[in-house]
């Protein structure tokens, strides 16, 4: 069965993000709260902004909530909140695609996630789902940053070993 | 019924588009500065992702597109803006009629198609975040170029939403 491009782009885009947040099991809480100039803030609070606006793109597309509230990003959240999150936000993901392809030209007229006081946007379906896959390159790149320039070890999250880990490329005979 | 990647492959010339366009506009000298932890310079930045778009084309089709840049011979913004322009469009309309599950030979292992289209989205993504970096390590506010400002239309928009 052909996997539809977008949904290959969002399980990278999850892959990707699952793979920092194991690499970042192995640092100290303080490790956690580095940064480097120029980018969001510190590696705790870029991975759960992240994964939080990950959960908003999802429930715009789904037009129904996840499990649990949206992941609120702070100094104190943790890696095991930030992996479950990312797991509603795999479930998602996948629940997305299950009726097959997605209409990008699909005008979603709100979110269940708007609060009262918050303006309605519509929006061509098209735009939360090339946001998402801009917006994880755009904030691992920075968590990479932040590792290599304190002296980390940074973490490939390049499509290349996400397909050599899933069987996609193999030697050829 | 417009495919989502389409979208996607279009965000992506945009987005380079925008972010060379700013470039053009910065002081000679700040091509040549970098921030610990990024790729480099951002002219090479820059280079990177354009060398890189040429050989993901090329693995896909087996032909040139634009000038071939080598990552060791600095070539000038200008041109590399010519290029990208000529890259972003060729994936665009590669896409429109490939097939996700063609077989493709890389370093001699078979590849879904649909993988380089991952990694090229991938790939502009993360490097163009880097060149942001390189921008606000600086004290130089970088332009926008999220989806949303692309869906917008302009690059301010973007910022307001990010």
């Amino acid at each position: 069965m052909t996997t539809p491009p977008m949904l290959r782009q969002l399980r990278h885009d999850v892959w990707a993000t699952e793979q920092l947040i194991a690499r970042c099991r192995a640092l100290t809480d303080a490790q956690l709260d580095l940064t480097a100039p120029g980018t969001y803030g510190t590696i705790r609070r870029t991975l759960a902004h992240i994964v939080a606006a990950d959960e908003s793109y999802v429930v715009r597309l789904l037009g129904a909530l996840l499990h649990e509230d949206r992941l609120a990003p702070s100094d104190t959240v943790t890696l095991d909140d930030i992996a479950r999150h990312l797991g509603h936000v795999k479930d998602g993901v996948e629940r997305l695609f299950a009726s097959g392809k997605i209409d990008g030209d699909r005008v979603i007229t709100d979110t269940p996630a708007r609060r009262p006081d918050q303006p309605r946007f519509e929006m061509a379906a098209w735009v939360p789902l090339t946001q998402f896959v801009h917006h994880g390159s755009d904030h691992r790149a920075q968590i990479n940053t932040v590792l290599s320039a304190n002296g980390l070890e940074p973490v490939d999250v390049q499509v290349w070993p996400m397909a050599d880990a899933m069987g996609a490329t193999r030697e050829a005979k | 019924m417009t495919p989502p990647l389409d979208l996607v492959l279009k965000h992506n010339l945009w987005a380079n588009q925008a972010l060379f366009e700013f470039c053009a506009g910065l002081e000679p000298a700040s091509l040549d500065r970098a921030t610990p932890g990024t790729f480099g310079t951002l002219l090479a930045t820059l280079q990177h992702i354009v060398s890189s778009e040429q050989w993901y084309i090329w693995l896909l089709t087996r032909e040139p597109v634009g000038s071939a840049v080598n990552e060791t011979d600095p070539r000038p913004l200008a041109e590399l803006r010519d290029i990208v322009a000529l890259t972003g469009q060729r994936v665009i309309a590669l896409a429109q009629s490939d097939d996700a599950e063609r077989t493709v030979t890389v370093d001699g292992k078979p590849w879904a198609a649909g993988v380089i289209y991952a990694q090229l989205v991938h790939h502009g993504n993360e490097h163009r975040g880097q060149v942001k970096s390189i921008l606000g390590a600086h004290g130089i506010e970088p332009p926008g170029v999220s989806a949303w400002g692309y869906a917008m239309g302009n690059t301010v928009a973007s910022r307001a939403r990010a």
